[in-house]
């Protein structure tokens, strides 16, 4: 007691938020979604994608660019190259083809709390795990001796606020865990990247589209239900309306010939035919963003650079 | 590594015909001799070695440390700042509190880069990053089988951190399946010290706190250990795909899904990796596959450990 | 010197280790594996002395393929450079295949010009296996090999195993053709650095050997990239036949024409797969029915 400052106004030691009238409001959310685990907190169904921003060439001094805004997630990517090959490597450059580097930061005040500048394991999974869904659609046969690298700055990871409380249906941080941190990630990653490698004008097979599904077990009913595009409060809140986060799959998909170039998948998702069919529904929503979205941020882009006025950019 | 084209080919036409190029199928393994507890001076280790030439060796040292989240960094980030253990909340313990109490895992792999001549020095030393995030991932992970909470010593502020470092000793294809089965054999090879904790609370301020006495002689086994899930990297060469390939195999797949599964038979995560890409029809098939070595693999993980397990009782009688 | 030894002989043999006095007599010449101490001449490694006439070396235990001028090897590509290829056979060094060493498409005296230079993928790319004959060494000890003869060239329609070059004598024949059924045909080239490639066999047991007036067509075949087609008996029968010889390897025998085809008889009884986990079984019912 002698310690107390008295110049200042001390608040209360312990603080609340006003929980009656979110908890009530949470409630009304929560209690829909028991009975009805297709309508999620911001009124889609279980098959819908978060709306997404996406617009090309914000990097000036890159070959290409692009930038991707969905949810609170806020990414920019940009594109150096093709340009020589700077290290060489053991097996022969030549017929190899070229070769791609992906190199992908947390921008110190893109979370919760500062993150310092050195590279942590998600940042390296995250690159790597890019890469390899970024591979198969670039024809690098195209290529001898070159390489593209490929920079994806994150802005902004997550929303800022936490909604805590002190009742026992928490809505608390998401835990350390890595898989959050990469699902909720990684899918904006691959299509941002795939839009700038289309703006640089590098030859590909075809754009690669990332999308998220996360998988959630009826704490009733003991099934599992999935939900495309988990935001997140949908991840966080584990115990969802009837429902707990069992895990995620990241799905990166070449939409026009349909086959999957990148698939990371964490926690115990148990059936392999909810698990596929998930993934199926998955490849059908990156077909629709890639027509949506993907294609009319290329076209707008094309516009603006070929017309003096500072064109449009594309938002759904 | 470099590979001719009429290697490639004999190598794509012997995987469809199902005759790989050492009379193999398409899902037969080659023997791999599994030993555990070679090492005095560590908590657990153990040696697999295949016959094709991959040899890894797995020490762990098990620390007192800090978890993943501590009090102080659960204060910053707006929650209540007493994590006070009160009783009568057991039964509605938040999430929070419950990561608190997690212990944690750490690999590393070390792997020299003349071992895998074939392969850039860099390209060697990714590879060992690569595989220390993937195993430390799904042993930190709910679905990773190891009871963490039983290693945390003080909520909050002390657990156990087990470190797991492995050693590659030889390399014939194949590395990451045989990393992490010998990664599990070392965990259940590991005994951790007992801890005993006394609590106290303060009768004027209501705080609790803690000392913890770690014992010198008295050990415990790790427990979880058998609901480790085990990995089954299978690579997709031509149009089927195969597991336990030999170098050549690897340089002429063109997509790999590793795909751990538990002792349920269920897949609890899954990563492809390669420059390829699989239709969703491939993926449903391999990943069935997977579940069925991933049944085999367990029945012959068990069979060693008991065979280990008896063969260390006889060496104390 | 190619024979089994017997008990008596492997008494005879002389170990040494690096430093020990190989002889003091002065009347000996010094080969590979020691060097002169004054009067004394002392071994530089470990193994066996050997003598011939008045020439004695130290033969190691084990060591990395050096070769001879006339050795038979099979290699890899690792590199294309001007006007040669490197070729990686499991030696100190790589060797060096010249452009100038190997038969072009087009007959045996075109003459080289810069478009073959500019050309020399089309030919032989990184990866690719070969078998040559080493014509003789650099000043750094690294081989020069040639492919002159129609028997050398790029292999195909086979499999690579490596066993260690120690294993492998040098011999009349390291171009091995069995007949294992009638109609089942296998290749073995062996190597001197002990890179063995076995493949499907030839319909005619006799090789082609050096043919004055190659046909164009020959040549042009020489470095087609085309696997012959193989059928699943001959698929197992290469399969086997490679498990056999690194049975023979594993048990450190020598690897020699006859002895393989001994082994094979011996392993029929035993899965294709399961040949080299129980190889000690098989070699010693091989070497009992000699």
């Amino acid at each position: 007691m002698d310690s107390v400052d008295r110049k200042r106004i001390h608040g209360p030691d312990k603080s609340v938020l006003p929980l009656p009238l979110l908890d009530s409001q949470h409630e009304s959310v929560t209690s829909k979604t028991t009975l009805n685990p297709s309508a999620r907190f911001d009124g889609r169904t279980h098959e819908e994608v978060r709306p997404l921003f996406a617009r090309t060439a914000m990097v000036s001094q890159a070959n290409g660019s692009a930038y991707i805004e969905v949810g609170c997630i806020k990414i920019i990517c940009a594109v150096y190259g093709p340009k020589q090959i700077t290290t060489k490597s053991k097996s022969g450059d030549h017929h190899s083809g070229g070769r791609i580097s992906c190199d992908v930061r947390l921008a110190p005040f893109a979370g919760l709390k500062r993150k310092g500048y050195m590279k942590d394991t998600n940042e390296h999974s995250l690159a790597k795990n890019l890469a390899t869904a970024l591979t198969p659609s670039l024809l690098l046969a195209h290529l001898p001796k070159s390489q593209i690298d490929i920079h994806i700055q994150i802005l902004q990871a997550t929303a800022g606020h936490v909604s805590a409380s002190s009742t026992s249906s928490a809505t608390v941080l998401p835990p350390p865990s890595f898989a959050t941190n990469l699902s909720l990630l990684l899918s904006p990653c691959i299509t941002v990247a795939s839009l700038a490698l289309a703006d640089a004008g590098i030859e590909m097979m075809d754009s690669v589209v990332g999308c998220s599904v996360g998988l959630f077990r009826r704490t009733d009913k003991n099934s599992l239900f999935w939900m495309v595009d988990p935001s997140e409060e949908e991840r966080e809140t584990r115990a969802l309306g009837g429902g707990v986060w069992v895990g995620n799959a990241v799905v990166g998909v070449m939409p026009s010939v349909g086959r999957i170039s990148g698939l990371v998948v964490d926690g115990d998702v148990g059936d392999v035919g909810v698990l596929m069919e998930a993934v199926n529904v998955c490849v059908d929503a990156c077909a629709k963003v890639h027509d949506v979205v993907v294609k009319k941020a290329l076209v707008d882009g094309f516009h603006a650079a070929s017309s003096p006025v500072s064109g449009s950019s594309s938002a759904v | 590594m470099a590979v001719s084209v009429c290697e490639r080919e004999f190598t794509l036409t012997g995987v469809a015909s199902n005759i790989r190029s050492d009379g193999r199928g398409r899902s037969d393994v080659r023997a791999a001799a599994v030993e555990s507890g070679g090492i005095s001076q560590a908590s657990g280790s153990c040696r697999v070695s295949s016959a094709g030439g991959t040899t890894v060796l797995v020490g762990i040292k098990v620390a007192v440390g800090a978890p993943a989240v501590t009090a102080s960094t659960a204060a910053d980030a707006d929650l209540d700042a007493d994590i006070a253990v009160d009783n009568s909340e057991d039964a509605e313990l938040s999430i929070s509190d419950a990561d608190l109490r997690r212990g944690r895992v750490v690999c590393a792999i070390d792997c020299n880069p003349a071992i895998i001549p074939t392969m850039d020095p860099r390209a060697v030393e990714d590879l060992c990053i690569d595989f220390s995030e993937v195993i430390t991932k799904i042993l930190n992970a709910d679905h990773g089988g190891l009871d963490l909470q039983s290693l945390c010593i003080v909520p909050g502020s002390t657990c156990w951190v087990i470190h797991v470092d492995a050693l590659v000793l030889g390399y014939g294809g194949n590395l990451l399946d045989t990393l992490f089965q010998a990664t599990r054999g070392a965990l259940h090879d590991t005994l951790i010290p007992k801890v005993t904790v006394e609590e106290s609370t303060s009768a004027s301020t209501g705080n609790t706190s803690y000392e913890f006495d770690v014992a010198d002689d008295e050990t415990e086994d790790l427990k979880g250990c058998e609901n480790i899930p085990v990995i089954v990297t299978l690579f997709k060469i031509g149009h089927h795909h195969v597991i336990d390939p030999t170098p050549l195999e690897e340089a002429c797949s063109d997509v790999q899904l590793s795909v751990a599964i538990n002792r349920k038979g269920l897949p609890c995560a899954i990563q492809k990796t390669g420059n390829g890409s699989i239709e969703p029809s491939q993926l449903a098939e391999m990943i069935q596959d997977a579940k069925a070595h991933g049944a085999t693999l367990f029945k012959d993980m068990d069979e060693a450990i008991e065979r280990q397990r008896v063969r260390s009782l006889n060496d104390t009688k | 010197m190619d024979t089994e030894m017997g008990e008596a002989e492997h008494a005879m043999l002389h170990f040494v280790t690096p430093g020990e006095t190989v002889t003091a007599d002065t009347v000996f010449m010094r080969g590979h594996g020691t060097y002169n101490d004054g009067e004394e001449l002392v071994a530089t490694v470990a193994g066996v002395v050997e003598r011939i006439n008045k020439l004695i070396s130290v033969k190691p235990l084990r060591a990395r393929f050096s070769g001879e001028i006339g050795d038979v090897v099979v290699g890899r590509i690792s590199e294309v450079t001007q006007k040669r290829w490197r070729v990686n056979m499991g030696a100190r060094q790589d060797a060096a295949l010249l452009l100038a060493a190997v038969n072009l498409p087009g007959g045996e005296l075109r003459r080289r010009s810069e478009s073959d230079e500019l050309q020399m993928r089309q030919l032989l790319s990184e990866g690719d296996m070969i078998s040559a004959e080493i014509q003789g060494f650099f000043q750094d000890g690294s081989a020069s090999l040639h492919t002159r003869s129609l028997k050398y060239g790029k292999l195909r329609s086979g499999s690579l195993v490596t066993v260690p070059s120690s294993l492998v004598k040098r011999s009349k024949a390291h171009f091995l053709h069995y007949t294992l059924s009638p109609g089942l045909h296998v290749d073995v080239i062996l190597g001197m650095n002990g890179f063995v490639w076995v493949s499907k066999g030839s319909k005619d047991a006799n090789k082609k050997g050096d043919v004055p007036n190659s046909t164009q067509e020959d040549a042009d075949a020489l470095y087609a990239n085309v696997n012959e087609p193989i059928t699943n008996e001959e698929r197992m029968a290469i399969a086997r036949v490679s498990n056999c010889i690194l049975a023979i390897a594993k048990e450190s025998e020598l690897i020699t024409e006859a002895f393989i085809l001994l082994v094979h008889e011996a392993s029929l009884r035993i899965d294709c797969k399961d040949i080299v986990a129980n190889s000690k079984q098989i070699i010693d019912a091989a070497k009992m029915s000699y």
